[in-house]
C-alpha cells in the first residue's frame, strides 16, 4: 500500500512540475519548488487531521498510528513529492507524458530501495531522479533501434 | 524547519531574484543546486570549510557540464550529490 502511494505521490510531482512549468511566468524551478512548499503544507494539515481523529481510538490504535505516523510523516510525503517534481523538471521536447510515467516507477523504486542507504546526503534525491529519467530515456532509444533494426 | 521545506524556499526565492537576460535561467538553476547540496545532514557540513568546498566543486561540475544532459529532470540534484560525494570522499582519503 505505501509502495503504491510513493508512486502515486512521485506521478504526481512529476506531472504536477511538468504541466506548470509550461505555464507562462514559471520556469520549472518555481514550479517545483512552489509545488513542494504547497504538497508540504497540505501534507501537514492532512496529517493534524489524521492525528485528530485518533483521539477517539483506543490506546492500542493510537500508538500504531503515532508510529506509522512518526515514519510517514508530512515531511516523508514532502520528500517523495519533491523527488517527483524533479522528474517533472525534464523539458517537454525530450520526454513525453508515457516518459514521465516510467520515470516516476523508477524513481519510486529507488526511493524505496537505495534512499533510506544515503540518508543525509545533500543531492542524494535528485540524483536518484536523475538516474530514473535517464535510465527511462535510455530503454527508449533502445526501442527506438530495436525497431529500426 | 524541515529540509525539504528550506530547498523549496530557497529555490523560490532564487526563481524571483532577476539576472541579467545573458546569464539565462543558470543562476536560478545554481541556487536550487546549491540548495539541494544544503540538504545534508549536519555530520557531513561540518564548518564553513565544507560548505565553500562544496559549493566550488558544485559550481565547477555544474559549468563544466552546461550544455550536457541539457532538459534531463534531476540533474542539478546530480550536480549536488557529485559536490557532496567529493567532499565525503576527500575526508575518508585523508
Amino acid at each position: 500500500m505505501i509502495e503504491l502511494l510513493v508512486f502515486l505521490c512521485t506521478l504526481a510531482g512529476a506531472f504536477t512540475t511538468y504541466r506548470l512549468a509550461k505555464l507562462p511566468k514559471f520556469n520549472v524551478i518555481r514550479a517545483s519548488s512552489a509545488l513542494t512548499i504547497l504538497f508540504y503544507f497540505s501534507a501537514l494539515i492532512i496529517e493534524k487531521w489524521l492525528m485528530a481523529e485518533n483521539i477517539i481510538a483506543t490506546s492500542a490504535d493510537i500508538a500504531a498510528s503515532i508510529e506509522s505516523t512518526e515514519t510517514y510523516s508530512a515531511e516523508f510525503w514532502a520528500t517523495v513529492f519533491f523527488g517527483g517534481s524533479f522528474v517533472g523538471m525534464s523539458a517537454p521536447h525530450r520526454f513525453s507524458y508515457y516518459l514521465l510515467t516510467m520515470s516516476s516507477l523508477c524513481f519510486a523504486v529507488i526511493f524505496m530501495l537505495l534512499l533510506p542507504l544515503l540518508e543525509g546526503v545533500g543531492g542524494a534525491l535528485g540524483c536518484s531522479a536523475f538516474i530514473s529519467v535517464a535510465v527511462s530515456h535510455s530503454l527508449r532509444l533502445a526501442g527506438n533501434k530495436l525497431k529500426g533494426a | 524547519m524541515p529540509v525539504v521545506l528550506a530547498a523549496a524556499v530557497t529555490g523560490l526565492l532564487g526563481s524571483f531574484w532577476h539576472w541579467p537576460k545573458k546569464f539565462g535561467n543558470h543562476p536560478q538553476a545554481a541556487i536550487y543546486a546549491g540548495a539541494f547540496a544544503g540538504m545534508c545532514s549536519s555530520a557531513i557540513i561540518t564548518g564553513w570549510e565544507a560548505l565553500l568546498f562544496i559549493s566550488v566543486v558544485g559550481a565547477g561540475v555544474y559549468t563544466l557540464t552546461r550544455n550536457i544532459f541539457e532538459g534531463f529532470g534531476g540533474r542539478l540534484g546530480a550536480i549536488a550529490f557529485t559536490a557532496v560525494s567529493s567532499l565525503v570522499l576527500l575526508r575518508a582519503l585523508f
